[in-house]
């Protein structure tokens, strides 16, 4: 048989087989109850666990199909705001703070999941109010439900280093013991975890984000602790890792022993063999960022039977079981509270939230943080 | 004055459509990128070039990167050369040879520089051979060397392939005529092969000239503090978010580009 009549006849075939099951598909669409879920918050790690654990799950347990669909904050925003009454077709957002604040300021109308709908999703009272009532000091109302909190620590190869430090002092204080060891991603990278570092580091040491930034550089205080800064830095690993990648490539190589960068990342891509086996979590009691939070949202401009699904799911979401694989297998602190049934090997890897909780810093002042970004590289050198 | 006739007319219809899909896919965002770069609230429109163009990290990034752009099609043509000289005698494999050059074309520029950093990091198996003999690793990753070596890995194969069909296409005789009269292997391949292999060599070096010069996944990665003018753009319109000034080194970028293209052009046409 000629080769040509070969590549035909399986040609032929793939035809047949897409048509087949397009019209399948067609079908069974209008036997189950089909959902959108928008996500613009899960970096990889996160995207392939809803992609490859939740949603199959999901679809399994509450008999609708779930879209799941990777997209940008704004974009979508911009695409709610054209909607109008029933004609939504996204029903689900997994959101990042500030994201949300702008959804809030924008008069995107809201399903207001707590207390209304306590009924249909009674996980949603596993999470703190304070998290329902407030987002980054905006009036949230019940409007979200929260799904997990995203944190940054130290992070360190803890068969080289033991005992970390407890502080950002200690760091700074002990930073001869490991010279050419500590690593940090550059501050101009995509990674905004070198820009978090330089910005905990110099609120530990006192710098008072408060002040408005003109008055702020100009203080003795700023000058003197971005010379700490560049003390600790001339004991940093160079150059500095361009992105996340190669900050865990130099962990395995184990050029750098310890750093500080956002916990679930990490340690998920530990698991999958891209730092050593011993690389643990450990926090700084000076504060660390908060990473992105994640709050699921369900626009209200809706078709009602997709809205009930939604709940349905919002409630799927917040369950102990799913909780529970955020903080067991992905490294990420639950939205819920739930922590007396996590286990136990989970803290020898990552710290426990009382440890952290009162010790989070949220980035206030934009121009500091614009200023670390942009000049960071030119103060060090 | 040309008189516009029916027969022009028909052809300015045909081509309208033609015209239209390259004037909004190309020229307009060429456009979009150059209104961006001018800065109409300063005092001076060209206030984002002269600051840039002014400043010592501007020069710098310039000069990297023409001198990684140059550095590295400079080893192409080298490295181009070596291997048509062997390849070209048909030795076993040859074939064979010829598919694992095209192999960084093929291979996406992220994944070849994750690829080069593990190879040539201080445990890599490069690194590994050369400690067997000098007993001490070689700094090769985030070095202009390495840069140099990582570039010319990335994109010699366009000179090569360019070149060897050029080579490829000459006539055997007038090497043999040359041996006949008393030249030696050196003088054939200085006065016979290399004059008529130019157009080959040049038409391929500007296609890994240009590559080096626009080069981004591999300085991204493994440039460590040495960043071209790409990552330059990326990191002050992406980063920074500052998309006026990346516009106007953009369009800095396209000029040098487009005057060494030029140049080139030149080179070539009195090459032939």
């Amino acid at each position: 048989m000629k080769f040509s009549k070969i590549l035909y006849t399986l040609l032929l075939y793939i035809i047949t087989f897409v048509i087949f099951t397009t019209f399948n598909g067609c079908g069974s669409k209008d036997k189950e109850l089909e959902l959108t879920f928008i996500d613009t918050n899960s970096g990889a790690n996160f995207q392939w666990f809803i992609k490859t654990k939740v949603i199959p799950e999901a679809e399994k347990t509450l008999n609708i199909k779930i879209h799941y669909v990777v997209s940008s904050g704004p974009e979508i925003i911009q695409r709610i705001k054209t909607w109008k009454e029933g004609k939504g077709d996204i029903h689900i957002l997994l959101i990042k703070p500030k994201d949300l604040v702008d959804i809030l300021s924008s008069d995107i109308p809201l399903e207001t999941l707590y207390p209304d709908k306590v009924d249909r999703i009674p996980n949603i009272t596993k999470c703190l109010e304070e998290y329902l009532t407030s987002v980054l000091g905006n009036n949230l109302n019940g409007r979200a439900a929260l799904f997990w909190r995203s944190q940054m620590n130290g992070i360190c190869n803890g068969s080289l280093i033991p005992n970390p430090p407890s502080s950002w002092k200690e760091l700074y204080e002990r930073r001869g013991e490991w010279t050419g060891h500590i690593g940090m991603i550059r501050p101009d990278a995509k990674s905004s975890g070198g820009r978090r570092f330089v910005y905990c580091f110099l609120h530990a040491f006192g710098i008072d984000f408060s002040i408005p930034f003109e008055e702020l550089k100009n203080t003795s205080e700023w000058d003197d602790v971005w010379n700490k800064f560049k003390e600790l830095y001339e004991t940093m690993h160079k150059p500095l890792a361009s992105e996340p990648p190669i900050l865990f490539n130099q962990f395995k190589k184990e050029d750098v022993w310890i750093s500080v960068y956002a916990t679930d990342y990490t340690l998920w891509s530990r698991d999958k063999g891209m730092l050593p086996e011993t690389t643990k979590a450990f926090t700084l009691n000076d504060g660390v960022t908060a990473g992105a939070d994640a709050y699921l949202v369900i626009p209200s401009f809706i078709l009602e039977k997709k809205r009930q699904a939604a709940y349905d799911f919002v409630n799927f979401l917040l369950s102990d079981e799913i909780q529970l694989q955020l903080i067991s297998t992905m490294w990420q602190y639950p939205g819920t509270e739930i922590w007396d049934k996590v286990p136990e090997y989970v803290w020898e890897n990552i710290p426990r939230w009382e440890d952290i909780k009162n010790t989070r810093i949220r980035i206030t002042n934009n121009e500091a943080f614009n200023f670390i970004r942009e000049h960071t590289m030119e103060v060090i050198k | 004055m040309k008189k516009i006739t029916k027969q022009s007319l028909v052809t300015f219809s045909l081509l309208s459509p033609g015209l239209l899909a390259i004037g909004c896919l190309f020229f307009y965002p060429l456009f979009i990128i150059i209104k961006n770069s001018l800065a109409f609230e300063e005092e001076h429109i060209f206030y984002h070039y002269i600051k840039f163009l002014s400043s010592s990290n501007g020069l710098y990034v310039i000069g990297l990167t023409c001198l990684l752009a140059f550095g590295a099609t400079f080893l192409s043509i080298c490295l181009s050369i070596l291997l048509i000289l062997i390849l070209r005698r048909k030795p076993i494999g040859h074939n064979f040879f010829k598919t694992l050059v095209l192999a960084p074309i093929t291979i996406p520029g992220l994944i070849c520089a994750l690829g080069l950093l593990l190879f040539w990091d201080k445990n890599g198996w490069m690194n590994l051979i050369i400690q067997g003999i000098i007993n001490r690793p070689i700094q090769v990753n985030y070095t202009i060397p390495g840069l140099l070596i990582f570039y010319t890995w990335l994109f010699f194969p366009y000179t090569f392939l360019i070149t060897f069909s050029q080579v490829e296409s000459l006539d055997k005789s007038i090497e043999e005529a040359a041996e006949v009269v008393g030249a030696n292997r050196m003088q054939v391949l200085r006065y016979i092969l290399l004059p008529l292999a130019k157009p080959g060599l040049l038409a391929g070096s500007i296609i890994t000239f240009m590559l080096c010069f626009g080069a981004f996944s591999v300085p991204l990665i493994c440039g460590g503090d040495y960043r071209p003018l790409s990552v330059s753009i990326y990191t002050t319109s992406a980063i920074y978010n500052r998309w006026d000034e990346g516009s106007a080194m953009a369009v800095i970028m396209a000029l040098i580009q487009i005057f060494f293209l030029i140049s080139y052009i030149r080179i070539m046409k009195r090459a032939r």
